[in-house]
């Protein structure tokens, strides 16, 4: 078991530097030279060579990606073209937004989603089956910013409910913080809600129908019992993958919602970036979320273990 | 992740139970009305597929004007006869840039999923065969799979310039892991088989084998798989567009339509009214698609019949 | 009691019992902090190596300058306590008031200022008119320092005290000793507002906090002149890219003041009771197509001609403002329109009736071969990104091939600056606007300059001696007379030369919440004078 964690944790390295090397050569075959930006307009050639061998420009692909494996190892992220700030201090700045959204839309997705599939599952072919079934299937279709706009429009602007934009620490206390999340994770989770309920449901049904539950039935066990004791922790292996699975979608509509309701986390940061081709805080960004879902991922795999015994590698 | 998770997983989507068998004999229907009849989520998504590509495809031919011509004074103008789906902030008719957009919204839809199949299926043939180098692609595929699309898609289009080709390639290179998975999978559990045991031990040749035995296999879960990639990929090229980082302002995309109206949905909400149903709605479709084939290919559905 | 409320009651209470801590304090400080929502993201804080408006802007409740125009752009002391010229005009003896302090407590000094016009006459136009006849700039003592020049230049007090960017602000001797190309890294100021370094977000918020150590002037507040009082303990710059997100916050009240609310959603705040509109700056705004002369196709007098010949104003207006005529004029002049000395000679060829068939013809007679023209086009400044589409398709109506670069303002700031080939990450034309209080006449109008590619001239680098030769005879005009003369003889050239094509006059408006008062009209948003009510 022990054995099992550490070859699982160890298995990460070579995806994280898989996905450095990646990263890294974004950088690399970025067009632009960063010696001319910083130089200056109004610096001669001269200026900008010697600028480039002090940044160590010249030298070979294969001696920068080490020099900056072990600056980026060593938590130095580089530093933002455009604003000259420490890349991970603007990551710092807009970290805590991001990951209250992502963790508020998470639990709400949960919350909602998995009861939502067990009860579709539990009336299988019924009114109440079709409906949610139709509703998650059209939860997939329509983009993030759309169903944000709507929310916001409905219940910001016109019945004033919640507020349109903005984001509250949650020092300046706990409901301030809540309410302007409300919308945005409502907005981010419509996807992630269908994609879990759909699979809830889909496993819930399999589950359903096995030898064993139909011995609990014979046993006399009430339905609910059936349902949480035995489906639903059966049950909750591919749920529990698609929530990892899923960490990857609300990392790229937290980059939408951000914008649509003028949240100062890391998406805005990125569509920033991206407009002004700023490499260095790009890069920092996709190898911050990289580290997270590969993160989110190992620590799935590792509470399959917990769930389902039987799943040995 | 478990290898022999169905990759269908991945995506969201498991294969569905055997119903239990309390249903009255359905009596068969023939023809057109009988497909629809028995597989009505993929004749629904089918036609609604079948619309778009008219108004796409047609779009020159359906009462529309120049989708570019710019007349400011005709500004954000409510629905009506002259412009049918309103005008936006420059004068441009709306309906007909919805049309020419639903032109690049499906190219890049089906171009990705056609290309990141092609390039998938490839990859996953050769990760599944070849012993050798099925360790080092798969961690390669793991490690770009790591990065969320929607991320990968920004940092590939901060390298380039705008324009739809590009668009098509990040959003490929994005998509086609998932693919070279799946095939890998299906690759790899086919080579147990018997069949295939014999076919090898018979001195089959192995491009032979990958032909006859490995890529009929390969169909149904691929195709199913590209339908969903497809709707994936209009609704990545949307949110591209709409932060500006998609195809360029120039050519009308559904996201950009959206991306220019976003300014003023608060007093002229139609401008992202209008290209957001058509969007949903053919995604929707594809979707239904998706979900039509995986129910008509799944072997214990068919066994039924 | 409104459902907003209700909710965080009940929300508030569920909090208490959560937190143990009760939501009042967030609004008692409601009343002492501004939150306002600038016309663009504030991503560098230099006001001499950065010359864009929203920077200047931001610096103005940081630093202070020598001078500082009212609202009849007259320039009057602000640091200075006063001057002394010689009867020759070539010697200026200033001498600084009391009570000046940097935000490290350091006492503002003579060194200081003149460290601050060293570093800024090398960026600004006049400054460098200043440099060129000057002899001697030295600090006689503590609060005095004198000024030596070969030729009397009598804009002086103006060229200390425009708005007009970059504006001569006085930093600390060893911040103003930054090397005038690379930007300053730390923010020390002697305004009413010291810069909260720690909370800024570039592309999200920016902060001030109120410095205890201001002693404001005693004359009443006038635009950039008289007393500066802040009745805020802290000012709030929330960047909002989105206008539509602004909108709606201003409307719930998130906000209290929006720079540059877009006219389209201007007739749903007015209907709002809680939000006053107004228009922000009676002076306006000149759009501006800006051509690149330094390489094709714009290096060719007749292309130029071939555009300015086909460009519709009105289209280019309509897109910005909106179709309500009274924000908008068509303009032939590089000038604000309104002033005494105001001149539109040759501007016929830009208002008159348009010719998309003569701009072809002369495409043709100018050998135009299809190089495409790289227009830079900022996409996070509604007008900007508005003429930009307007751009796209006259260009396309006339036959020129578009490269059409859409980017964010930060970065058409660095990129225009750039004089390589568009190819190699030059340019062919940008769009931008000028506050009509820049461009009234040449002072502080770098834009109307042709010196060429060695100056002075804007980005673009417009070369015509007719231009320079009439913008000298300004500076030397004695009467208003010989100023409109002068300001004629340029406006001619310029058209002829097409040295940079206006695309307009506008007016904007600003909006604000109706319980700040104390909101008043000019070039830029003035700090001093609002307070919540």
């Amino acid at each position: 078991m022990l054995g099992y964690i550490v070859r699982r944790v160890l298995a990460t390295i070579p995806v994280m530097a898989i996905v450095a090397l990646f990263v890294f050569s974004l950088l690399y075959i970025a067009p632009g030279d960063p010696a001319v930006v910083i130089a200056g307009d109004q610096a001669s050639l001269e200026d900008i060579e010697r600028i480039r061998q002090g940044l160590g420009l010249d030298r070979p692909f294969v001696v920068r990606f080490a020099e900056w494996s072990l600056q980026v190892a060593r938590g130095d992220l580089g530093k933002s073209m455009f604003t000259g700030l420490p890349v991970t201090e603007l990551i710092a700045q807009r970290l805590e937004p991001t990951l209250s959204l992502m963790v508020v839309t998470l639990l709400l997705a949960i919350v909602v989603a998995v009861p939502i599939g067990v009860v579709a599952a539990w009336r299988a072919g019924g009114w109440l089956d079709r409906g949610f079934m139709a509703f998650a299937v059209a939860g997939f279709s329509v983009p993030v910013f759309v169903v944000g706009y709507l929310l916001a429009y409905v219940f910001a602007l016109e019945l004033d409910w919640l507020p349109v934009q903005g984001y509250t620490p949650i020092s300046r206390g706990l409901w301030p913080w809540l309410e302007n999340l409300i919308l945005p994770a409502i907005a981010l989770g419509f996807v992630y809600i269908a994609l879990i309920a759909r699979i809830t449901r889909a496993t819930m049904l399999e589950v359903l129908s096995q030898d064993y539950i139909r011995t609990a039935r014979a046993k006399g066990l009430g339905e609910n019992a059936i349902l949480f004791l035995h489906a639903l922790k059966n049950a909750a292996v591919p749920i529990v993958t698609v929530i990892g699975i899923g960490v990857a979608l609300l990392i790229g509509g937290a980059v939408v919602t951000e914008s649509v309701f003028a949240i100062p986390g890391l998406g805005r940061l990125t569509i920033d970036a991206i407009v002004r081709r700023d490499y260095p805080v790009i890069q920092g960004i996709v190898l911050m979320f990289s580290f997270i879902y590969v993160l989110v991922n190992l620590v799935v795999d590792l509470i399959y273990t917990v769930l389902d015994p039987r799943i040995r590698y | 992740m478990n290898d022999q998770t169905p990759h269908a997983l991945q995506a969201g989507f498991a294969i569905a139970p055997e119903l239990p068998d309390i249903l009255p004999p359905v009596r068969e229907r023939r023809g057109i009305r009988g497909f629809m009849w028995r597989h009505p989520t993929l004749s629904i998504g089918l036609v609604l597929l079948g619309l778009m590509l008219i108004a796409a495809i047609f779009a020159p031919w359906l009462g529309t004007v120049d989708p570019t011509a710019l007349a400011p004074v005709k500004r954000t103008r409510e629905p009506s006869a002259e412009f049918w789906f309103g005008s936006d902030a420059y004068g441009r008719d709306i309906y007909s840039r919805v049309l020419y957009g639903a032109r690049v919204s499906l190219l890049v839809g089906f171009s990705v999923a056609i290309l990141a199949s092609l390039s998938g299926l490839a990859i996953g043939l050769v990760s599944g065969y070849v012993r050798r180098l099925d360790g080092i692609v798969m961690r390669a595929m793991d490690g770009v799979m790591s990065i969320p699309p929607i991320l990968l898609a920004i940092a590939l289009m901060a390298l380039t310039r705008a324009s739809v080709e590009n668009v098509i390639m990040a959003i490929t290179i994005a998509e086609f892991p998932r693919v070279a998975r799946l095939v890998r999978g299906v690759v790899l559990s086919l080579r147990e088989q018997p069949f295939v045991e014999a076919a090898i031990a018979s001195g089959t040749s192995t491009p032979r084998i990958i032909l006859a035995h490995i890529l009929p296999n390969t169909v149904a879960p691929l195709s199913v798989q590209a339908t969903y990639i497809c709707g994936s990929a209009m609704i990545i090229e949307s949110i591209l567009s709409f932060i500006g980082a998609g195809t360029p302002p120039i050519i009308p995309s559904w996201g950009n339509i959206m991306a220019d109206g976003r300014t003023l949905w608060q007093v002229k909400p139609y401008i992202i009214f209008f290209p957001a149903v058509f969007l949903s709605l053919t995604v929707l479709a594809v979707n239904l698609l998706g979900d039509g084939l995986r129910d008509a290919l799944d072997p214990r559905m068919v066994k039924r019949q | 009691m409104d459902r907003r409320t209700v909710i965080k009651g009940i929300g508030a209470a569920g909090a208490l019992a959560a937190t143990g801590r009760l939501s009042a304090p967030a609004i008692a400080q409601g009343a002492k902090v501004l939150k306002f929502v600038p016309q663009a993201n504030l991503a560098n804080f230099d006001p001499v190596w950065g010359t864009q408006y929203v920077v200047r802007n931001a610096s103005q409740l940081v630093w202070e300058t020598l001078y500082g125009l009212n609202n009849k752009l007259e320039p009057q002391r602000q640091m200075a306590a006063g001057e002394e010229v010689s009867s020759d005009g070539l010697t200026w003896t200033f001498k600084l008031r009391d009570g000046l302090k940097f935000h490290d407590g350091e006492p503002v000094r003579a060194n200081d200022v003149v460290a601050s016009i060293g570093r800024w006459s090398n960026r600004d136009a006049m400054g460098l008119m200043l440099k060129a006849i000057q002899k001697e700039l030295v600090a006689v003592d503590d609060k005095t320092f004198k000024w030596v020049l070969a030729k009397p230049y009598p804009k002086m007090l103006y060229a200390l005290g425009k708005v007009g960017t970059p504006c001569c602000f006085i930093m600390p001797e060893r911040i103003a000793k930054t090397d005038p190309f690379k930007q300053i890294e730390e923010y020390i100021g002697s305004g009413p507002m010291k810069f909260a370094r720690a909370d800024w977000k570039p592309g999200a918020l920016a902060a001030f906090e109120k410095s205890n150590d201001y002693v404001p002037r005693s004359e009443p507040a006038n635009w950039w002149s008289g007393g500066r009082v802040v009745n805020f303990d802290r000012i709030e710059w929330v960047i909002m890219p989105d206008p539509a997100t602004a909108s709606a916050a201003l409307q719930s009240g998130e906000i209290d003041w929006w720079e540059t609310p877009l006219t389209d959603l201007v007739p749903v705040l007015k209907r709002n009771r809680n939000i006053k509109v107004e228009i922000a700056d009676p002076l306006g705004n000149i759009g501006s197509f800006r051509l690149n002369h330094l390489h094709p196709p714009f290096n060719n007098v007749k292309v130029r001609r071939a555009v300015q010949m086909a460009l519709s104003q009105e289209d280019y207006m309509r897109a910005v403002v909106g179709s309500d005529t009274a924000l908008w004029s068509t303009l032939g002049s590089v000038f604000t329109p309104g002033t005494a000395t105001f001149s539109d000679a040759g501007g016929e060829v830009l208002t008159g009736p348009r010719s998309v068939d003569g701009a072809k013809k002369l495409l043709a007679e100018a050998g135009y071969s299809g190089q495409p023209v790289t227009c830079l086009v900022a996409q996070d400044q509604a007008p900007l990104k508005a003429m930009g589409e307007v751009t796209a398709d006259l260009l396309k109506k006339i036959g020129m091939t578009v490269d059409f670069v859409a980017t964010d303002w930060g970065t058409v700031g660095q990129r225009r600056a750039s004089k390589n080939p568009p190819g190699q990450g030059g340019w062919g034309m940008f769009h931008t606007w000028h506050a009509g209080a820049d461009a009234a006449n040449p002072a502080g109008h770098i834009a109307c300059r042709a010196g060429g590619e060695k100056g002075p001239a804007w980005f673009g680098w417009p070369d015509d001696p007719n231009v320079e030769k009439g913008v000298a005879e300004w500076f030397d005009a004695k009467s208003p007379e010989e100023e409109k003369a002068a300001m004629t003889a340029v406006n001619k050239a310029s058209m002829e030369s097409v040295t940079w094509l206006p695309t307009g006059f506008y007016k904007s408006f600003q909006a604000w919440r109706s319980n700040l008062q104390g909101i008043s009209d000019g070039p830029l948003p003035w700090f001093w004078g609002p307070k919540k009510v």
